[in-house]
């Protein structure tokens, strides 16, 4: 364990720790609600936070990132909402003018280079305030997945059916969608727009090979989630890579060992 | 049903942890070298801080990136670096904004020695400066970065011999506050490399009576430096060291700057493209030349019998190739 004996790699294992599993839980309700491009577009419209907070010359882009990102969200669900065309043709719109425009923005005079960070992120470089604000993403997903999830799953299955139980469809996928959006937001600077995605589906998808419940299905996404960041992190520093992507290769790996498993589980 | 997941999962878990162990075991750190760890940031630093501690005992200098080529303002620190710096008790850095990934080690490293080797130099202002003061538009948004990082000096003085001369000093002084036992030989080598330099710098005065009154357009922002040594001026830098691929009206802008100042040489830097430098080559009817900006590539190796350090050694002979190119493609020869 002599890993642990420097700061950086403790700041960064506890926010593996609470990253990891809020993705676990976060990533099952995504892939239930099939709105893993959503995600993804929520991850590109990152760089037009950003490069509005640039344009406005803020020092910090943390605010602007986070308040473009639900503005984006709601927008987005509710155009999904009146318009008849499928729900991927409008993400896909979306996804494109966000990484377009902040392309636009910030590569103005060759300057791109300095917000390239974004793209792989860096995990390395949280500190102990950061680790606090992510605790409280963490708190606020579980309270969300402890009162929601039901409802949440019901509208997933059927709508209407939900709507006449005396769900509130509106308001649940709306909080559904600011909650991925300002916990993409609060990690995608340690996790990056390229790879934030693969974290918050690959356990998910990985989990949906074994189980054959909920309960199961949430608890293998979580177990997968957070063994993937732990032991990519360690092999990590041992292998001298990137943190994010050698994360992402391990849930890579959890995943195909469940999907060849898979037949060895259908009773 | 239940049970068999769980031993699976059980085994899955066991198994990844069991080969992340494995790899653990087998590319186990070595031991930290007792005595004066310098990291430097960047490759020109490197070579002058190698210099200076060259035959030093107990000092050993690490460059973090590497020696990889190009420009570093977008370079991610990897865990090892990470371990580096965490070791480390003297960080050189090339100050001037170039190393934004370093921006946050300071709070991290409450032991480090930092030192900005520019500390007091006189920047050129960077590229979207000069080039926003001649469209007469006098925003300068890239001021205020993501983290209030300015990144409007043109931070290359390295590729000025006068620039590389105060980062030198700054690197003696370093070495001998850190290690004051080995003062003599610091400032031994300090004085070879500045004699080293002096005698550069005067081939470069003589190029400059060969070359005065020219004007050029460069790829890479460090040539501004290199050229103003020369007296040539340049009618326009384009930054190559950057991810994005340039506007087609800034494109335009070129080839017509290239016209009205009648330019007929251009000049790329060696690690990158130099494919946008020939699409203008071909638009104006220019030359493109190749330069080095000394950014990274070979260690340096200490020469048979040579009297000059190694690291500086090698970078005369960069920047001695430099001025041969430069006399070429004038055809000065």
């Amino acid at each position: 364990m002599e890993f642990l004996q420097y700061g950086f790699m403790k700041n960064a294992l506890a926010a593996i720790g609470i990253i990891t599993p809020l993705f676990g839980i976060l990533g099952t309700m995504i892939v239930n609600n099939r709105m893993a491009f959503f995600s993804d577009a929520l991850g590109h419209s990152a760089l037009t936070g950003m490069a509005l907070g640039v344009l406005l010359g803020l020092t910090g882009t943390d605010l602007p990132m986070l308040l473009f990102a639900l503005a984006f969200a709601l927008l987005l669900s509710h155009v999904k909402r009146k318009t008849s065309a499928s729900t991927d043709t409008i993400i896909s719109v979306f996804s494109s003018l966000g990484t377009a425009a902040g392309l636009v923005i910030l590569s103005r005079g060759g300057n791109f280079s300095k917000y390239s960070a974004l793209l792989v992120g860096d995990i390395l470089s949280i500190t102990r305030t950061e680790i606090f604000y992510l605790l409280g993403a963490f708190a606020v997903t579980l309270l969300f997945w402890l009162f929601c999830f039901n409802k949440l799953h019901a509208c997933s299955v059927n709508q209407s059916l939900a709507k006449s139980k005396g769900i509130p469809v509106r308001l649940i996928e709306d909080m559904f969608a600011v909650l991925i959006a300002v916990i993409v937001m609060l990690s995608i600077k340690w996790v990056g727009i390229l790879i934030i995605n693969a974290l918050l589906i690959l356990p998910a998808a990985g989990a949906a090979n074994l189980s054959s419940n909920m309960r199961e299905y949430h608890l293998f996404s979580v177990i997968i989630s957070t063994a993937s960041g732990i032991l990519g992190l360690v092999l990590s520093y041992y292998l001298n890579a990137a943190a994010g992507p050698t994360i992402v290769i391990v849930a890579a790996v959890f995943f195909a060992a469940t999907f060849f498993a898979r037949p060895f589980f259908r009773s | 049903m239940k049970k068999k997941k769980a031993v699976f999962m059980t085994v899955l878990l066991l198994a990844a942890t069991g080969f992340t162990a494995l790899i653990a075991a087998v590319a186990g750190r070595k031991e930290k070298s007792p005595g004066l760890l310098c990291v430097t940031s960047f490759y020109p630093v490197y070579l002058l801080a190698e210099s200076v501690a060259e035959g030093a005992e107990a000092v050993e200098v690490v460059n973090l990136t590497e020696n990889h080529g190009g420009c570093i303002h977008d370079y991610t620190l990897t865990t090892q670096d990470m371990r580096l710096l965490s070791e480390a008790e003297l960080l050189l850095l090339n100050g001037g904004g170039m190393e934004l990934f370093l921006s946050k080690v300071a709070e991290d490293y409450k032991n480090l020695m930092i030192v900005d080797t520019s500390e007091g130099y006189n920047f050129l202002e960077g590229v979207m400066h000069v080039h926003d003061a001649e469209d007469g538009n006098g925003a300068h948004p890239e001021e205020t970065g993501q983290d209030g990082h300015s990144h409007a000096l043109n931070a290359h003085l390295w590729l000025d011999i006068d620039g590389y001369l105060f980062q030198l000093s700054k690197i003696e002084e370093a070495f001998v506050a850190a290690d004051p036992a080995q003062e003599a030989l610091y400032r031994r080598n300090a004085e070879a490399c500045r004699q080293a330099l002096a005698a550069l710098r005067e081939e470069y005065d003589e190029g400059r009576r060969l070359l005065s009154g020219r004007e050029t357009v460069v790829f890479h922002e460090g040539f501004v430096y290199l050229f103003r040594m020369l007296g040539v001026g340049t009618v326009h830098c384009l930054a190559m060291d950057s991810d994005t691929q340039i506007s087609a009206g800034e494109a335009a802008e070129i080839v017509e700057e290239c016209r009205r100042h009648g330019v007929t040489r251009l000049f790329a830097e060696a690690d990158y493209e130099k494919t946008v430098a020939d699409t203008f080559a071909a638009e104006t009817g220019a030359a493109v030349s190749v330069l080095d900006a000394v950014t990274g590539g070979r260690e340096p190796e200490a020469a048979s019998g040579g009297v000059l350090p190694a690291g500086i050694a090698l970078y005369c002979a960069v920047m001695r190739r430099n001025l041969e190119t430069i006399k070429q493609a004038y055809e000065l020869q």
